[in-house]
């Protein structure tokens, strides 16, 4: 039946976009979190990207995780000199996470989500009314 | 009998292809609304007169050598095209829109609502036609 591929596709948008949550929280998360020792890296924020690709198996264009890769933008500084990371000038490197960001890219990773989450209920009444002509 | 040689039920058949293939096309925007590069698809409107005139055969792969491969995806014999005036496209060169992708699914889930509904009715014509009257 053709219209389960529906399900299929939407199924696999569900399952990248709870990745991209994943990810974010792990951003979030790891916010705070900078090196021990004077010259250790703190935490750098990961980046998720996804693409479109033929599974044979299912015969539709599913959407699938491309990359998990790292932002290389700089990381930021304090100045906490009785912080054990410091260095000689009292810096310390901080996470080049910026909360904000994270917080409206889980939004729309949330919208993304609901929208397949309907489409998966929109394909389930389809395929009800059409088995109900079978009925009667 | 077959169902397909009345002309109602070819054109109910085709109508209901067709919705069916928008159905998996929107839905597959709507899972790529995050994907960078993607195109928003959309299905051309298909033509019911030829239908009229003759059962329609989907086009299929010739396969005269036993090592020739039909291809695991059913060769669609309706015209997909990319949708050309999107409302935005993003900066990873994503142009769908979702609001206007769940806003055309709610409506091509209406029209195989009416189509399946079409459907029974004109089976319980033929079951009253054969004194049936459930």
């Amino acid at each position: 039946m053709e219209l389960m591929k529906a399900f299929n596709i939407a199924a696999s948008g569900l399952r990248v976009q709870s990745e991209r949550v994943r990810v974010i929280a792990e951003n979030v998360a790891n916010s705070g979190s900078t090196g021990t020792e004077p010259g250790d890296l703190p935490y750098r924020r990961k980046t998720i990207s996804f693409s479109s690709q033929l599974d044979k198996a299912v015969g539709a264009n599913l959407v699938k995780i491309d990359n998990i890769g790292v932002d290389r933008s700089p990381f930021g500084q304090r100045y906490d000199p009785n912080h054990p990371a410091a260095d000689a000038n009292g810096y310390i490197q901080t996470s080049n996470v910026n909360s904000l960001i994270e917080m409206m890219d889980m939004r729309e990773a949330q919208r993304s989500y609901e929208a397949n989450l309907s489409v998966i209920k929109m394909t389930r009444e389809l395929a009800a009314r059409t088995i109900e002509l079978l009925r009667g | 009998m077959d169902l397909s040689s009345i002309p109602m039920f070819n054109m109910l058949n085709h109508g209901l292809a067709w919705l069916t293939r928008n159905h998996e096309l929107l839905a597959e925007n709507i899972a790529n609304a995050n994907t960078p590069g993607f195109a928003a698809k959309k299905l051309a409107k298909t033509n019911f007169d030829p239908i009229l005139r003759a059962a329609s055969k989907p086009i299929r792969m010739m396969h005269t050598n036993g090592a020739h491969l039909t291809g695991t995806r059913s060769t669609s014999r309706f015209k997909e095209s990319t949708v050309r005036d999107t409302f935005e496209v993003s900066m990873t060169g994503n142009s769908v829109s979702l609001e206007e992708q769940s806003v055309e699914i709610a409506r091509n889930a209406m029209q195989y609502q009416l189509v399946t509904t079409l459907y029974g009715k004109n089976l319980s014509l033929i079951k009253t036609a054969l004194g049936n009257r459930n």
